[in-house]
């Protein structure tokens, strides 16, 4: 591949990306900053067959969950079958009693799904985890490649990689197919969110309008954007970009400041769409995640085609024995922490930390998984002029609308941190582009 | 009709406020240095007509401070961050595109290091925000959100001409600028006291005060 001009030309790259304001915010000591999301102009190149593989595997696995959360929210067949203990579905933090029985818009729950994954050095991908509340990240990708193009042209005329920047029609499709009539919103908590920037530019390029809570309003059953001019409009996709429990003040958190009170009302009666549905969170909670292979084959027949990480469930009598055996060996992750929290590697646990994280396991054994530690394909990162390996994950964005499509991109996230797995850019990581090369490469 | 939410209305109007705001006052900041190089305490002065207190210790306090410390008030880089919040909750409506101006113009507003020799980089400032506003009659295609981001200029422009104490033809013609804004955008303002203010422009001997009480309140 050559990008040496790619390279070369990272000065100009980043200075366009400043340009742009490509920053993610985050809180330090109570106080709001915006950062510049580093990014590293080497692009994570991906194979078209590993992405034909992907792209089936993704396929599969997103269509399993969205019949998983139809199910898990009507009829219960998975739970009545005895394919998923119905404890792990009922103490799951993101199951919502208050959802039971709503069917979405075109049967669709997870419109936006986005999909953690790694490479492992022994060239299999494993899926780390599935996202299908609000994944965010798709922008970063997004607007880096459109300023590359602009900054080192000749890159992208000697390299024949998928252009990735149809997203925002990925998105709006996705939108228009579930919109119930009227015009479609980006619902964001206001600019002093982290991913306020996501919000804002995904609005702009999808063609829809940006909202906060004071601009929409519920009237006689249908939701409504206020117009300035006094006039009212009505809604009929909603883009949130908040969390279920502050959607709406009058169904979960009162104190909600942020929500749509009676948002909830209006979505039951089927006069506007939710994207992603609320009580998704049942679906890619991390205990769940060890049933969706089983899914796969329960609700689609397929064997499934993507490897999840080795997984065991200290809920179950064998798998709590191999984690207390191996437990040095292992991640452990509580399932109720996102980000990059909660993830607690058993070498790096002094005797009394390891003692007593047994003891909260054996306690509290739904609230843990255990994973075998994949040893993922480091990535080569430029470090002032000298090329350096990181760990890195892949988050690729699927969108279910008419049909599933995978976007041929995807969210590259990388430590900076030599000895540290985690990728999070809340935790210092930084991004860079994906490449799906449109030829085979033979 | 377009769309625009009613908190966005706000936003537009204190857009162009704030970004008129930096760009008259670093126009007449270089005016303004120019006097203080044969007249180190003309700042005094400076601070009387811009009506903001005089809180420095001398003139190269006064130079660092107005220019660069965000968090004084009335500094030039107060002022545009406040154009710069006002302008980053508009992506939807003025685009991405022109959103980049004004980025430009923060970056190098802050990057200024040396004080001995910062003119240049100012005036690139004033540069940026000059290419802001003609990006935005460029691609901003709503009509409305144009013209109330020119209104809120409008506004500013002759709100700081009257405390800056500028001569009758100079008021009048921001004035005009103005009228032909109200006329256009279909912003709710006072009526009586835009008919109020227009008297007092016209007025053989303008009152200052009066008018500047009369254009801070023909928009709630």
């Amino acid at each position: 591949m050559c990008m040496n001009d790619l390279v070369k030309h990272a000065e100009k790259i980043n200075s366009l990306l400043s340009r742009y304001g490509v920053k993610f915010g985050i809180y330090k000591n109570n106080v709001f900053k915006e950062q510049l999301f580093p990014f590293d102009c080497i692009p994570r190149i991906i194979s078209k067959e590993d992405f034909d593989y992907l792209n089936k595997g993704l396929i599969q696995r997103v269509d399993a969950l969205n019949a998983f959360l139809l199910d898990i929210y009507t009829d219960k067949k998975i739970i009545k079958d005895g394919v998923i203990p119905e404890e792990f579905v009922y103490s799951s933090s993101g199951y919502l009693v208050e959802c039971e029985g709503i069917v979405p818009p075109q049967n669709i729950h997870s419109h936006i799904s986005g999909i953690d994954l790694v490479e492992g050095k022994d060239g299999k991908w494993y899926v780390l985890e599935d996202n299908l509340r609000v994944p965010s990240g798709a922008s970063y990708p997004m607007i880096a490649r459109d300023l590359c193009r602009k900054a080192s042209p000749q890159t992208f005329l000697n390299n024949n990689i998928e252009d990735n920047r149809d997203y925002a029609d990925l998105l709006k499709a996705t939108m228009d197919h579930v919109n119930t009539g009227g015009i479609n919103v980006v619902f964001t908590p206001g600019r002093y969110n982290a991913a306020y920037f996501e919000h804002s530019y995904l609005a702009e390029k999808t063609g829809s309008q940006l909202v906060g809570p004071d601009d929409l309003v519920v009237k006689e059953d249908y939701l409504y954007f206020k117009n300035y001019n006094g006039h009212l409009e009505k809604v009929g996709a909603v883009y949130r970009r908040i969390s279920d429990e502050y959607l709406d003040p009058m169904t979960f958190l009162e104190e909600s400041l942020i929500g749509i009170p009676h948002l909830m009302e209006v979505y039951k009666k089927h006069h506007v769409a939710i994207i992603n549905a609320p009580g998704n969170g049942v679906a890619d909670d991390k205990g769940i995640y060890y049933f969706v292979p089983k899914m796969i084959q329960y609700y689609l027949h397929e064997k499934p085609i993507l490897h999840n990480a080795p997984t065991y469930l200290p809920y179950y009598e064998k798998d709590r024995q191999y984690v207390l055996e191996h437990f040095d060996d292992l991640v452990l992750k509580d399932v109720a922490e996102a980000g990059g929290y909660g993830v607690v590697f058993g070498n790096t646990l002094t005797s009394s930390q390891k003692k007593d994280f047994i003891d909260l396991m054996l306690k509290e054994p739904r609230r843990f998984i255990a994973q075998e530690v994949i040893d993922f394909k480091d990535l080569p990162i430029q470090e002032g002029e000298t090329i350096v390996e990181r760990k890195a994950d892949l988050r690729v964005f699927v969108l279910s609308g008419e049909t599933t499509k995978v976007w041929k991109s995807g969210l590259t996230r990388f430590s900076r941190n030599p000895d540290s797995f985690i990728v999070n850019s809340s935790q210092g990581g930084g991004f860079k582009d994906t490449w799906i090369l449109s030829q085979s490469t033979d | 009709m377009d769309i625009i939410a009613v908190d966005r209305l706000n936003n537009l109007i204190w857009l162009g406020r704030y970004s008129e705001r930096v760009y008259t006052t670093i126009k007449t900041f270089f005016k303004g240095y120019d006097i203080m190089l044969d007249d180190p305490y003309f700042y005094v002065t400076y601070c009387e007509r811009f009506q903001i207190p005089n809180i420095y210790k001398d003139q190269r306090d006064f130079i660092e401070k107005y220019v660069l410390d965000e968090n004084d008030p009335n500094s030039i880089l107060s002022n545009l961050y406040r154009a710069y919040d006002n302008c980053i909750v508009l992506r939807n409506e003025i685009g991405t595109e022109s959103m980049t101006y004004l980025e430009v113009a923060l970056n190098n507003l802050k990057s200024i290091h040396d004080f001995d020799s910062f003119m240049l980089e100012l005036q690139t400032v004033v540069d940026y925000i000059l290419a802001f506003w003609a990006c935005l009659s460029d691609i901003v295609e709503k009509y409305e959100v144009k013209t109330i981001i020119k209104l809120g200029r409008r506004i500013e422009r002759l709100d700081l001409y009257l405390r800056l104490r500028k001569n009758v033809s100079e008021i009048r013609k921001a004035f005009v600028l103005l009228d032909d804004r109200m006329k256009r955008a279909s912003v709710a303002y006072d009526i009586e006291k835009y008919m109020a203010l227009k008297e007092v422009i016209y007025d053989d001997c303008i009152d200052y005060d009066k008018a500047i009480y009369l254009v801070e309140s023909l928009i709630d």
